[in-house]
């Protein structure tokens, strides 16, 4: 990390401690804000030493990422560029009111077609754009996180499948249960206690079911998750590793169908038994009639 | 103790039974008075919550949360605006998070209050019930004052509140306090202490740490066996830690460890410690500032997804909200505390005698509202 970039965390710390925290909410790199935020808390929580108050001058403060130095025609680019790739905040905190209102009529614009999209000016060094979450992610939770992934790596480096970006792991179902049995008994990660196993309907022909665990012992957290072709949702189930499981794995088999190979009791928990279909998935239709009585259709735009 | 084996029986309690607390209906096989299986069937009251959910806007979700847990609607509140609020990275200010606080502690209160007075009805004691009533009805009158709703509230918005407190409110809670803390010793001493209670409840439905945590039972129900595990102290969320509050255990005072006297006897401790709390956020909370100060414009959080918790009377409420970076929920999932609490039931009941489960299921303080969704 470059010397800029700690001069500035250690300033925004003293910002945040000082109660300031607008400052610190305000910076626009996320990676910094998340160090700083990370230093506040463990300097409140006393693991760490203040930091000194860098010497700065003014307008040192801003980093060299921000789109300040542009010139207001960039800038509006800038801003058509961020608002169309989802993030309209950047628009909206955006102080310069000509600019802004320049900036929303041309996204609208753009997205009507009748415009073409602007090109993205080029700025110093590109702005991060990580998950949303790693904003809150401590720099502890992660590197925990990494631990975690490596060590199940080593375990069963066949079931991981990579990804880089997010806070999870995803893995392929053919090995869930061992690795399971594993992940509860094992005695660096004993995750005793599934937090909320929920099913979801990913879209492309997969449906996924992910785990929320967490470790009453250790206190850390995981979550995995399981993707399965819509064509034959099968995963193991792991009703007898974490016995909520049970009931967990019914209520997505009720609504999503998936079917949990191994589950003692796999049936429907809070539809009946003979309802056809499966609610949660994107593309579900309601029945016409069951036993006689016409159901009711969801009406579009509810309101 | 004399136990009569007879021919086996299959007996159904409810949909319709004053013991289940709500439409649920218990299919019971029984040898003589002894209940060796218990299986619960629920979804009677099941109102597509995720479902809904899916097709209105952010927004027009915290109504839904609001009729899940009806005997803690602000808590339930609670919880989706915490999540949405790290979903979306807001921060709300002191004053927001002094009066949610104020308003989940007054909400945990009115919960206990009614689970402690129905634990009480379902063994055969009547008076205290009412009383327990009497006095959740001032706390009703207090949500009343704030925001006209006495059940279902949609007070806590997504960066801030419906209303300011009114004019008053302050006062009207601290006198509230003063009155209430005797008669929770009042509560006690009629409930707690007596014989009968006492030998309907004492070592009965006994539930060890390892079953509640395999069944991920949460709140009062874990924290009766021994486990001290509370969100507001493990996992802070909002400001619980600005404050000094204690975390009470079952010790099994009467009987066991885990036992439906501790179960119940829990709750009245915490309904205590929920009084400190309320008074510490009632003395500093800031003169100034504005409810809708953080309100966002239009509730539309990036692509991504969350899992938060929050503590409600009944236990983790977690939320797992997946967005696609449009202003309507790709898909929202309650993981509710009572629906883990009622999993555990045929565990710990099964082996009693037909009266017992129902003590027992008292004792787990359900609310079908929240486990059919």
């Amino acid at each position: 990390m470059s010397a800029d970039k700690e001069k500035l965390i250690a300033e925004l710390v003293n910002k945040g401690l000082d109660g300031d925290m607008d400052s610190v909410n305000a910076c626009e790199d996320k990676i910094i804000r998340g160090k700083a935020k990370a230093m506040i808390m463990k300097v409140k929580k006393g693991t760490i030493e203040r930091p000194p108050k860098p010497e700065l001058a003014a307008n040192e403060k801003i980093d060299s990422k921000t789109p300040e130095s542009l010139s207001k025609d960039e800038m509006i680019s800038y801003l058509v560029n961020k608002g169309l790739d989802g993030d309209m905040d950047t628009v909206n905190v955006c102080e310069d009111k000509i600019v802004r209102g320049k900036a929303k009529a041309m996204i609208m614009k753009v997205k009507k077609g009748t415009l073409e999209r602007p090109e993205m000016p080029i700025l110093d060094s590109p702005v991060s754009s990580g998950e949303p979450l790693e904003d809150n992610t401590q720099d502890d939770d992660k590197d925990t996180f990494q631990k975690i992934k490596k060590l199940i790596y080593d375990k069963f480096p066949n079931s991981i499948i990579e990804n880089e970006e997010g806070d999870y792991i995803q893995i392929k179902p053919d090995e869930w249960n061992e690795l399971a049995v594993w992940l509860k008994s094992e005695p660096s990660l004993l995750f005793d206690s599934l937090q909320c196993q929920m099913g979801i309907d990913i879209g492309d022909d997969n449906l996924e079911s992910r785990y929320n665990l967490h470790s009453m012992e250790l206190d850390h957290y995981i979550e995995i998750r399981i993707a399965v072709p819509r064509s034959d949702p099968k995963i193991p189930s792991v009703e007898q590793v974490w016995r909520i499981a049970d009931w967990f794995e019914r209520e997505t088999y009720d609504m999503l169908g998936i079917e949990y190979t191994g589950h003692r009791d796999l049936r429907r928990i809070l539809l009946p038994d003979d309802w056809e279909g499966w609610p949660l998935r994107k593309d579900y239709q309601v029945q016409e009639t069951y036993h006689g009585i016409v159901v009711p259709k969801m009406k579009e735009g509810w309101e | 103790m004399g136990v009569v084996h007879g021919e086996e029986m299959v007996l159904n309690i409810g949909p319709q039974h004053p013991a289940t607390h709500g439409v649920l209906r218990l299919q019971v096989r029984t040898d003589g008075e002894v209940v060796s299986q218990i299986t619960p069937y629920m979804g009677y009251l099941h109102r597509c919550f995720e479902k809904h959910s899916e097709n209105v806007t952010y927004e027009q979700v915290i109504p839904f949360t609001d009729r899940c847990d009806y005997l803690s609607s602000m808590s339930m509140n609670f919880g989706y605006v915490v999540a949405m609020e790290k979903l979306m990275d807001i921060k709300v200010n002191n004053r927001v998070e002094h009066i949610r606080v104020v308003m989940a502690e007054l909400q945990r209160i009115a919960s206990h209050l009614l689970c402690t007075g129905v634990f009480g009805l379902d063994l055969g004691a009547f008076t205290p019930f009412l009383w327990a009533l009497r006095d959740r009805e001032r706390i009703l009158d207090l949500f009343e004052l704030t925001c006209g709703a006495r059940l279902l509230y949609n007070y806590m918005w997504v960066g801030g509140l419906s209303h300011d407190i009114p004019t008053g409110f302050v006062e009207s809670t601290f006198e509230f306090l003063d009155y209430f803390e005797p008669k929770v010793d009042e509560l006690e001493n009629i409930l707690a202490h007596n014989k009968i209670l006492v030998e309907r409840s004492a070592d009965i439905g006994v539930m060890p740490k390892d079953v509640a945590i395999s069944y991920g039972v949460t709140g009062p129900n874990l924290r009766a066996s021994g486990v001290k595990w509370d969100l507001r102290k493990n996992d802070p969320y909002s400001i619980y830690d600005k404050f000094d509050f204690d975390v009470p255990i079952g010790e099994g005072k009467k009987g066991t460890v885990g036992d439906c006297w501790d179960r119940f006897y829990v709750r009245i401790i915490e309904i205590r410690e929920s009084v400190k709390i309320i008074r510490q956020a009632l003395a500093s909370m800031p003169k100034d500032g504005d409810v809708h100060q953080s309100l966002p414009k239009k509730l539309r959080p990036p692509k991504g997804s969350i899992y938060a918790r929050t503590e409600t009377p009944r236990g983790d409420l977690g939320y797992y909200i997946e967005s696609d970076g449009s202003p309507i929920p790709y898909r929202v999932k309650m993981r509710s505390p009572a629906f883990t609490a009622l999993s555990v039931l045929d565990e710990i009941g099964a082996g009693w005698l037909l009266s017992d489960v129902l003590a027992i299921l008292g004792s787990l303080d359900i609310v079908l509202g929240e486990i059919d969704r």
